[in-house]
């Protein structure tokens, strides 16, 4: 009897493995994701970014 | 302007390289880790959520959890696995959180179950987790922790304050509500074929 709940078990578990994960929501998770990250972001990263777009701006311009 | 900065800067990166960069808070890093961790750790949190919204909510905390604590992964070649504890935890507190775990007078859980193997030949994954829901909340979530996490009766009953005699028959009472769905499926789709 403790090999058939052993099968059960091993059968649901194998069953579960050959299932392909849903993935048609990952961006929009992301995109939360992202917004409660927003305060953590590294102060010294953003200002970075920003002054590779100011000058990708001012060449532009130019 | 696209040599300063690659989109994808860490897409083949080692585990390593992503590590570093969610230390610094690197948005990119997490973005790689985020989306590296996502197809197996989603699988879990659909296990324990109603739905899509329910999954996603259980899954970003953890991985906020994840990116708040990186600094405390100490276990060299094991972030799958530490990341995994922390989803699974995050699972059992959003579960405790919406449904009460009321402890039975289960001294007869001992009822062992078996399901005839045949019967598992005509359905996939995806209709057993939905079998799997429609069982009740507690029965459901503690078969889940049981079978898919691994967790022994002794440790389910820690965690979710009952027994492990009515964590036993919570098990023993999803098997049997499956059985019988599974063994009435394979019948219709046998009378079926015949039919056909």
């Amino acid at each position: 009897m403790q090999q058939d709940n052993n099968h059960i078990e091993n059968k649901l578990r194998q069953l579960e493995n050959q299932q392909l994960p849903d993935l048609s929501a990952m961006d929009a998770h992301w995109q939360q994701m992202q917004a409660a990250l927003a305060p953590n972001i590294n102060p010294k990263q953003n200002l970075l970014s920003l002054k590779i777009i100011l000058k990708d701006y001012c060449l532009q311009q130019v | 302007m696209n040599q300063l900065l690659p989109k994808k800067r860490f897409l083949t990166a080692h585990p390593d390289k992503l590590i570093n960069g969610c230390l610094q808070n690197d948005i990119q890093s997490q973005e790689q880790l985020y989306k590296l961790c996502y197809p197996d750790m989603i699988k879990v949190c659909y296990r324990y959520a109603a739905d899509s919204d329910g999954a996603g909510t259980i899954y970003n905390d953890a991985m906020l959890k994840v990116f708040k604590n990186i600094s405390n992964y100490k276990e060299e070649g094991k972030l799958m696995g530490w990341i995994k504890t922390i989803v699974v935890n995050c699972c059992i507190d959003f579960c405790k959180k919406k449904h009460s775990f009321v402890p039975l007078q289960a001294e007869n859980y001992a009822e062992e179950i078996s399901i005839k193997p045949e019967v598992f030949n005509h359905v996939s994954g995806k209709e057993i987790q939905k079998l799997i829901k429609q069982l009740p909340n507690a029965t459901a979530i503690v078969f889940n922790m049981y079978v898919y996490e691994g967790f022994t009766h002794k440790q389910i009953g820690d965690i979710l304050g009952i027994s492990d005699n009515t964590s036993k028959w919570h098990v023993s009472e999803a098997k049997k509500i499956l059985k019988l769905k599974l063994e009435k499926s394979s019948e219709t789709e046998l009378k079926t074929n015949a039919a056909g």
